[in-house]
């Protein structure tokens, strides 16, 4: 790994599969670099480099926050800003955020049953759609007689899409799943 | 409180460690055997080619020492830390590699060997950034398969047990930081569970 003699980067923020932005504690501040991965595999570093002296450390970590709070358009939405049924899915969103893994929020209901008129009267929306792995998940955290319907529903939804992908986490699989993690469940 | 060790005796564990333990889910010969059967099989499948074998710290540590010897093939050995999703780590955001591998790996071929897949969320993650190194090939050796918590199904090349959905420690495998050095793959009881809950 090159750093120039800098040490370690304290940051790396990814920009791309073959692109990496390098932070570097220096004497004076703060070294911001840009690295590329080349065909071979290694990380060297590009021209663009941006030195912040110490005094402008907090100016430059408010612009940041501001970047944070504004997102690019086509961006997916913060988790703050998605309208979670409760908070088991919008940690399960973390985690697949942390880990880098894509997703959508209940983007799609399947039908399950019509009326004689052929509207629908009953669908089923799983809570996630991981599109990399056209995965979709249904955390179940509900008391026993929903679990119960909501099984009744995914039986059904089984029949009709057999090609649909889709895992469920029951409440005490996903309580193991947090606790994996080291996260007490609320 | 003693603990029920219903499969065999500890070995050279003593005290707290050997109250710790409910039972011993796989025994050290059952672990050798099969680490040198997937030796063998590795053997076989990469004679010829330039190995790379790739652990993921701290969990893989052992099983790779092991498995690397019962390989004879002249493997090249190298490892890897990325962090994991918690409570502390969730400020950061994303997982990051916290120890990169210091072979480069373009056009050889590579095999992640790692003591367990459950979600699957850190080796897709590990998929995911060697493949753009180029390798000639990138497949995945596990020794425990946990299939009941899997997010992310992979491609398991070589697979030693499927194991049930339980707190598992020994052979690389910790609770806290705990018992990665236990020559076996043993449960913890619930009281060794509730106190280190607490500490």
């Amino acid at each position: 790994m090159q750093m120039e003699g800098r040490g370690d980067p304290i940051e790396r923020l990814e920009r791309s599969r073959n692109e990496e932005i390098r932070i570097f504690l220096a004497e004076a501040g703060i070294d911001v670099q840009v690295f590329r991965r080349t065909p071979e595999g290694e990380w060297v570093p590009g021209e663009e480099r941006l030195q912040i002296p110490m005094d402008l450390l907090d100016r430059f970590r408010e612009i940041l926050h501001e970047a944070e709070e504004s997102s690019a358009p086509g961006e997916r939405a913060p988790l703050h800003r998605v309208p979670f049924a409760n908070p088991s899915e919008e940690e399960f969103a973390r985690i697949l955020d942390f880990y880098q893994i894509e997703w959508q929020y209940e983007p799609k209901g399947f039908p399950l049953d019509w009326n004689g008129n052929g509207q629908v009267t009953e669908s089923f929306t799983p809570d996630f759609y991981l599109p990399q792995f056209d995965l979709y998940i249904e955390l179940t955290t509900l008391k026993q007689d929903l679990v119960t319907k909501k099984n009744r529903k995914i039986r059904r939804l089984r029949e009709l899409y057999p090609t649909v992908n889709l895992k469920i986490f029951y409440g005490r699989d996903y309580r193991k799943l947090l606790e994996r993690f080291g996260i007490v469940h609320q | 409180m003693g603990a029920d060790l219903s499969r065999k005796p500890p070995r050279h564990v003593e005290g707290e460690m050997a109250d710790d333990l409910a039972e011993i889910l796989i025994p050290e010969a059952e672990l050798q055997a099969k680490v040198h059967e997937l030796g063998a099989a590795i053997s076989r499948d990469y004679a010829g080619k330039d190995l790379v074998l790739i652990s993921v710290l701290r969990g893989g540590f052992i099983f790779l020492a092991d498995l690397c010897r019962a390989v004879t093939l002249p493997v090249t050995v190298d490892v890897m830390a990325v962090s994991s999703y918690g409570p502390d780590a969730r400020p950061l955001g994303v997982v990051k590699i916290l120890k990169d591998l210091d072979e480069s790996v373009t056009g050889r071929d590579l095999l992640i060997v790692e003591d367990v897949i459950d979600t699957g969320l850190t080796l897709s993650y590990l998929l995911r950034n060697l493949e753009p190194r180029v390798p000639a090939s990138l497949k995945i050796c596990v020794l425990l398969d946990k299939p009941a918590r899997r997010i992310v199904d992979l491609p398991i090349a070589y697979r030693g047990f499927e194991i049930p959905d339980k707190f598992l420690v020994g052979y690389g495998l910790d609770y806290r930081q705990r018992y990665r050095n236990l020559p076996y793959i043993a449960t913890l009881t619930k009281e060794a569970l509730d106190r280190l809950n607490r500490q």
